[in-house]
């Protein structure tokens, strides 16, 4: 690996740009990468390999979903980018779980593909300290053990201390249908070849991962008549906290999904061509993901189910093409084409673009600090798909926090490390770096250890004081984070203030709500926990309630009705920020340690955690070890005072 | 890990009989939890540091012991946190109603060296003591790392796995339905998650009614021989230690304190007690003092063989000892009746044949015929002891009907019986060797038991929250909270097992 001295004496050498930060890669962890950098003031350079396909949605024409829409809620209280570009594009609402309960609560929207496209490029170009370059990156310049830029294809060299790569599922990538094996990267693109040797040759583990795309298919084929139409919420929400109760806030368009089932027909043609399936024919040796399988994949695993889901969504405001969520598969197309014809309304297909699989090299994330920098390379920071991870939400964040941290590093700052207990963009980055992953990474909501404090509703309650601190929340919306604050506490000391007396009328009120007459007169707020009581059905008794914002509402809604079980979740947080909070020193020799168990020890030489929590989390380390090592900590921290 | 901040119990006097014992509480919640389990004896003023008073069993409201209770509060105690001891008397039904009792109200068992590391944490340790205490943690890893490739190897883990599993099935469900399912929630889903979680529940219920006898396994059982004098007593311990331990001879008395002999039967330990007789008339003061200590030995025996002997005593000494068996019947002691002198049995009358006796006033008792002449006898009798040991309840003889397993083996909720036969069979097949005793996995810690005893309440919560209509996201946290306490067993890593069995368990992805 070159340094840039030793690349500049090279003939025709051309330093073609600096730059405090080089972004690799325009997908969603590259623009956030891009923009939370030159926000807080750095020059950056972001590359793409093409200018005309940036923060591209290849795969399901969604934002959100379970956990996911949490986090894009993280990510706009921080001052990501995503959350406002999803609410200018969006072409479909829904709140998904609203019955199961406010920790499960997800927002998820249809996005206009091109629009979004459209819209991230407006953005980026907007922004005096980017400049947007098309270049295909293919090497890396390092001096030292540190970063010091990087090398396009045309050999051009560009100058930066700190580089963020964000390849997506571009390096190296082999796109699969059935028999045919072609190099590309998603959606024909060209794949990016070089960076991946180049990983290699700076001694980064890295793997190949799998993941798949359904096919695309023209609205007009479809017979919709016979699927299940679903269609948007009533009432759409934004994402982001600039469109929170804002009545003049509204989605694009209102465009219905259409559901269908997969049938007997279709398990019998997978099941006879399983053969030709390049993921049983072993054509596809990548590790894929469970939480997205291929149809076949579902006819082998699941051989009792008689039929499976098909949702088809639309891609956008402006396009018939429609994608079949739950018909990923990586069959041959005379395969494919046969499966389609099995599924009620969808007989006559036009198919416009194959489903395929998608093979890729990623670097194993535990490599990496929380703050997604390498350890091996200072300097390099590696964000997205490139980690292991999957899905737009999980690139988006990653970007935005490894944007951060490299211009915090360059201040000379500590790093932004968010924790599990505050947001789920710390689960995500915490699960990666300390346990890594052996598929691609979907975050869900059953990973996170405090879900009842991680909710949608409280995002910006969680996470708007750090991104201020950070400083990427400006200060008209800081002025209008701490006024809806004062709201809801307001609201909550005014409930209460208000005593409902025992009477006949109270009686009555609680009766038709379902519930039972008081005892005694008792002040709203402790009314409210009741379970089968709330805002709505308790407004006869209570003639004086403010005019209160959406958001206000639901905020102090779940804050009264769940205070029981959210201090209690709090009080687990604080043991787990015990943990956290105790540090291990950065030349601890874990193999002096006694006490501690081979495997424990080796597994800890190599991860080498920040804390005692975070060591806690790596497999292969026991509770036993752990105990050695708190002792170990206080006994080396009593020495270091001593001296 | 456990956590610093809770509140643990434990004694710190070593296992076993003793004349006194020591329980420690440390922590914030010491005070508290000792105003539940401590009254005062009487309202005179007492000192503050000092009391004597009597600890009650929570919820039950009746006395376990006469104790003292010393206090030492933060930091002023060797933890360092409020300290709080209660000093019993030393004998083991004692020590683990105190102890269950503390942890029923809210303590934690103690892990070895906890109070230590506490002591350590807090400053209440220099620098020389913490190498010691190092070293002892240190020693405690090594134990745990073998104790947890033991596990691995199946026994106790793999039992509570199992009950783990079942668990781990809801909370799949569970999140499935909230990561996964895009429909509202529907009824049927609250159905099946409710019945799923009352069988996790009576399984676990039964594992924890297991610890008795796992106890049994690993401290040894307490087998008190009683009956009246002369009866041949100390015969039947001479036979079963197969060595003449005891004076044997025919004057009625010669035992005249209780005499203790540990001895191992098929690879358990067996602690042998025979007890004074219990003559009525008796005004000899060491006699006396001898059936007093009978009667104490009686109270902690696991079994108590009860011998029966022609000529069967008159009438108030008959009244007397069936008083006596019949407190320990109510107390669920497990009682065998040995009919002695079986060789002698034709030339008795009806009214001295201690089998038609023990068939007309004990029939629910199981039985032994027992001559120490005949060896068959002394093999059943062992047989029975193994039986007990092993499946926790006392084996009758063939021409007895079934019956026989005394109330304190059953499951406490009675709730055994509702586990099916073949999943009883599979779970059985599971756990094999170690505390296992080639039947039934045996809790034998307290530790565990009070992990499994959690675990088992979370459950009944989560049940009572689906059915109050609480929204799934909490009866989750429930459900988890239920298998972390199975994880201190298993020292599975949770949140990875779970995602695992979710996608096993279901077709999720679009």
């Amino acid at each position: 690996m070159p340094s840039l001295a030793e690349a500049m004496k090279k003939e025709h050498a051309f330093l073609a740009g600096e730059a405090d930060i080089i972004v690799v890669g325009a997908g969603h962890a590259g623009c956030e990468a891009a923009l939370a950098a030159a926000r807080l003031g750095c020059r950056v350079i972001l590359f793409t390999m093409t200018l005309d396909s940036l923060a591209n949605l290849p795969c399901n024409p969604n934002i959100g979903g379970t956990a996911k829409g949490q986090m894009v809620r993280e990510i706009d209280a921080l001052g990501g980018e995503m959350g406002r570009l999803a609410d200018e594009h969006m072409i479909q609402f829904r709140m998904l779980n609203a019955s199961k309960g406010p920790a499960v609560k997800s927002p998820r929207a249809q996005i206009d593909r091109t629009g979004y496209q459209r819209g991230m490029k407006h953005v980026l170009e907007s922004e005096p300290n980017i400049r947007l370059i098309q270049q295909e990156i293919v090497d890396l310049l390092v001096k030292e053990g540190a970063v010091e830029g990087v090398i396009a294809a045309t050999g051009s060299l560009y100058r930066a201390s700190r580089v963020i790569l964000c390849p997506g599922t571009f390096m190296d990538a082999e796109v699969i249908i059935g028999e045919s094996v072609c190099s590309s990267g998603p959606d024909q693109l060209a794949p990016s070849r070089g960076l991946g040797d180049a990983l290699k040759v700076l001694g980064l583990p890295t793997t190949r991962f799998k993941t798949g795309t359904p096919g695309r298919f023209h609205f007009r084929s479809l017979d919709t008549d016979v699927m299940e139409l679903q269609h948007a919420d009533a009432v759409p929400r934004p994402f982001s906290f600039d469109n929170e109760d804002d009545p003049t806030w509204r989605p694009l368009a209102e465009k219905p999904c259409y559901i269908t089932w997969t049938t007997a027909g279709t398990k019998k043609l997978i099941e006879e061509n399983l053969d030709r399936s390049p993921l049983y024919s072993g054509v596809i040796t990548g590790i894929g993901p469970r939480y997205c399988p291929s149809i076949e994949d579902k006819m082998v695993k699941f051989p009792d189910h008689q039929r499976h889901h098909v949702f088809l969504e639309p891609t956008g405001l402006d396009t018939a093409e429609m994608y079949a969520s739950g018909l990923s598969s990586s069959m041959p197309e005379d395969v494919q084409a046969g499966i389609y014809k099995t599924v009620p309304g969808m007989e006559s297909v036009e198919v416009m673009r194959p489903a395929y699989a998608i093979e890729y090299l990623c670097v194993d994330p535990t490599s990496l600090t929380l703050a997604l920098e390498t350890k091996a390379v200072q300097g390099l920071y590696l964000a997205g798909q490139i980690n292991g991870s999957s899905g737009y939400e999980e690139a988006a964040a990653q970007g935005l926090m490894a944007g951060i941290n490299a211009v915090r590093s360059l201040r000379g700052e500590p790093p932004c490390i968010i924790d599990r207990s505050q947001a789920y963009i710390g689960v995500l980055i915490d699960d990666l770096v300390t346990k890594g992953t052996s598929e691609p990474y979907r975050l869900m909501t059953s990973r996170a250890e405090y879900r009842l404090l991680l909710r949608q509703d409280n995002a910006d309650a969680r996470l708007t004081p750090l991104g201020r601190e950070i400083g990427l929340v400006s200060d008209s919306r800081w002025q209008r984070f701490l006024e809806k604050q004062s709201a809801i506490e307001q609201e909550k000391s005014r409930l209460q203030s208000v005593r409902v007396p025992k009477d006949d009328f109270s009686d009555r009120v609680l009766e038709e709500a379902g519930s039972t007459p008081l005892k005694h007169s008792v002040n709203l707020l402790s009314l409210m926990k009741r379970p089968e009581l709330n805002y709505d059905n308790l407004a006869l008794l209570d003639p004086e309630r403010p005019d209160l914002a959406p958001s206000v509402r639901e905020c102090v809604e779940v804050d009264i009705r769940y205070e029981g079980y959210i201090r209690l979740e709090q009080e687990r947080v604080d043991r787990f920020r015990k943990l956290e909070r105790r540090l291990m020193p950065e030349n601890i020799n874990y193999k002096k340690i006694r006490g501690i168990r081979l495997e424990a020890r080796q597994k800890l030489d190599e991860r080498r955690p920040v804390s005692l929590g975070q060591a806690s989390r790596i497999s292969g380390v026991s509770p036993a070890d752990i105990q050695v090592l708190l002792v170990w900590l206080e006994q080396h921290h009593r020495q270091t005072k001593a001296k | 890990m456990n956590s610093d901040q809770d509140t643990i119990a434990a004694f710190s006097t070593p296992p076993g009989e003793s004349g006194i014992a020591v329980m420690r509480l440390s922590g914030p919640d010491a005070a508290a939890i000792c105003d539940r389990l401590f009254i005062p004896s009487s309202n005179m003023f007492p000192k503050p540091s000092r009391m004597k008073g009597y600890t009650l069993a929570p919820g039950i409201w009746a006395g376990i012991d006469d104790v003292v209770l010393s206090c030492f509060r933060a930091p002023h105690s060797y933890t360092g946190e409020d300290v709080f001891e209660i000093s019993c008397h030393g004998g083991k039904a004692v020590r683990e109603g105190i102890l269950s009792s503390a942890l029923a109200s809210g303590a934690r068992a103690a892990g070895p060296g906890e109070y230590s590391r506490r002591a350590f944490l807090n400053g209440k340790l220099d620098l020389a003591a913490a190498e010691a205490v190092m070293d002892l943690i240190e020693a405690q890893a090594e134990k745990q790392a073998k104790a947890a490739y033991r596990q691995l190897k199946g026994d106790l883990s793999n039992a509570v796995r199992v009950r783990a599993d079942q668990l781990y099935a809801v909370l799949a469900h569970l999140e499935m339905l909230l990561d996964w399912d895009e429909e509202e929630e529907r009824e049927e889903d609250r159905i099946t998650l409710t019945s799923d979680l009352k069988e996790a529940e009576s399984a676990l219920r039964h594992l924890a009614s297991t610890f008795r006898s796992g106890r049994v396994v690993r401290e040894g059982l307490h087998v008190v021989i009683a009956g009246n004098p002369n009866v041949g007593k100390s015969s039947l311990l001479n036979a079963l230690s197969g060595r003449a331990r005891a004076i044997v001879s025919d004057i009625p008395g010669t035992t005249r304190d209780t005499v203790d002999i540990d001895l191992t039967l098929d690879g358990y330990l067996l602690h042998l007690t025979d007890t004074a007789g219990f003559a009525c008339e008796t005004e000899d003061p060491i006699e006396l003092e001898g059936i007093v200590r009978a009667g104490d030995a009686l109270n902690d025996a696991d079994v108590v063989l009860w011998v029966l002997s022609p000529p069967l005593p008159e009438r108030h000494a008959r009244y007397h000892q069936e008083e006596r068996i019949d407190a320990l019947v109510t107390q669920g002691i497990p009682v065998l009746l040995i009919l002695g002198k079986d060789d002698l049995r034709s030339t008795l009358s009806y009214d001295d044949d201690p089998v038609c006796y023990a068939a007309e006033r004990f029939p629910d008792l199981p039985t032994l015929a027992w001559s120490y002449k005949d060896p068959e006898a002394l093999t059943k009798l062992k047989e029975k002891l193994v039986t007990f040991i092993e499946k926790g309840f006392l084996s009758t003889d063939a021409d007895r009907s079934e019956g026989g397993i005394s109330e304190k083996d059953r499951d406490c909720d009675g709730v055994a019986s509702a586990i099916d036969n073949a999943e009883e069979r599979d779970l059985r097949q599971e756990a094999s060797s170690g505390y296992s005793t080639g039947s039934e996995v045996l809790i034998t810690h307290e530790r565990h038991k009070a992990a499994v005893d959690r675990a088992a309440n979370l459950a009944q919560q989560a049940i009572r929250d689906l059915e109050r209509g609480l929204s799934f996201d909490l009866v989750a946290i429930t459900v988890r909270e239920a298998i972390t306490e199975l994880s201190l067993i298993t020292g599975d890593d949770v949140s990875e097992t779970l995602v695992e069995m979710i996608f096993n368990r279901f077709c999720i992805g679009k």
